[in-house]
């Protein structure tokens, strides 16, 4: 774990302008324990927050963390994530970002070793879209990867902010009071505030593996 | 008539996990199959039911919950009809009384499957 800089007895949290910052740190126990000990290191209570933030964080990260490394040649120490973010209490501002360098969301979802349910149909949308077919190789249009398969995944559940696998990033944010989720993915990125259309874009660089960061208002109470 | 009482919080986990045992401590699975099931199979044959206590959790993930109680629906331990007799949610603060009905609806859709 020294390779993905674990050393917890370092001093680690720090209180900037009232917000109360916890410093990256990878993560190796599991996601509750972890999201958990990052709420209590930002000083939020989870006994009193809404219970959807915790449920909804902790499916986004468990899908992060199932799909980073699937198919991956990394050898198993360095399979791990980050966590980062801060809180300000008189605002209820949370940022929570997590960070893996595994395969990305578009290849983890396109690749040959993919179990992702909704392939075949993301397959047929993807051809009258763009007209071929969809490949992991090409990142060309990761953006556009990224916002189908939000939206095939949210179709698919039929729930509106208690979805599973990828669609649990995006709608954490509709259980807050406002605030927005950037997910940034080999080449693609995608952006939504809360209440309106998601922005997807493609950037010329890629990034190695995966970035989401959500800057919420946790509603009243929490 | 005696009721069994499941405390999720305080005899399961303030932080419930996800579905399987391999997404991490405390899953849905590991709920059904230490506390619910045995709980339903004791109050079948002393007829009678059991409470869920849910106040005091984190928060449920849904794939928690599915696999909880979508699978004990699954396992044929007891069907629809007495699951909506048998088991009692309780849910006395505010800010998780959205579970009972996600409860009842991963139920019925794992009973719709089944057929």
């Amino acid at each position: 774990m020294e390779l993905c800089g674990v050393d917890k007895s370092k001093y680690r949290t720090s209180i900037i302008d009232g917000f109360k910052f916890r410093k990256m740190t990878a993560c190796e126990e599991a996601v509750g324990k972890e999201l958990v000990d990052f709420f209590e290191d930002v000083g939020l209570d989870t006994c009193k927050m809404n219970p959807e933030i915790y449920s909804g964080l902790f499916e986004a990260l468990l899908n992060t963390r199932n799909h980073a490394y699937i198919g991956s040649t990394s050898g198993s120490e360095a399979r791990c994530w980050w966590m980062f973010g801060s809180y300000h209490q008189e605002r209820r501002n949370l940022v929570l970002a997590v960070y893996d360098h595994g395969i990305s969301i578009p290849v983890s979802l396109l690749s040959g070793d993919t179990k992702w349910s909704l392939l075949n149909k993301f397959k047929d949308m993807w051809q009258k879209l763009v007209g071929a077919s969809p490949s992991a190789e090409l990142s060309e249009r990761d953006g556009e990867v990224l916002k189908l398969a939000m939206e095939l995944g949210k179709t698919r559940t039929h729930q509106s902010h208690r979805g599973k696998g990828l669609p649990a990033i995006d709608n954490v944010v509709d259980v807050c009071s406002s605030g927005s989720v950037a997910i940034r993915s080999r080449r693609g990125q995608y952006l939504r505030h809360k209440g309106e259309e998601p922005i997807l874009s493609t950037h010329v660089q890629p990034l190695r593996g995966t970035l989401v960061v959500w800057d919420v208002q946790l509603p009243e109470g929490a | 008539m005696d009721r069994h009482v499941i405390d999720i919080a305080k005899d399961f986990s303030r932080y419930p996990g996800g579905r399987k045992p391999e997404d991490g401590p405390y899953s849905g699975l590991e709920f059904l199959e230490k506390h619910l099931k045995p709980a339903v199979m004791q109050a079948q044959k002393d007829h009678s039911t059991v409470v869920v206590k849910i106040d005091g959790v984190a928060g449920l993930p849904s794939s928690f919950l599915e696999e909880a109680f979508g699978g004990l629906i699954r396992s044929r331990v007891l069907n629809l009809a007495d699951a909506a007799r048998m088991i009692v949610i309780e849910a006395l603060t505010s800010r998780v009384r959205i579970y009972p009905e996600m409860i009842r609806r991963y139920m019925n859709d794992a009973a719709a499957k089944l057929h």
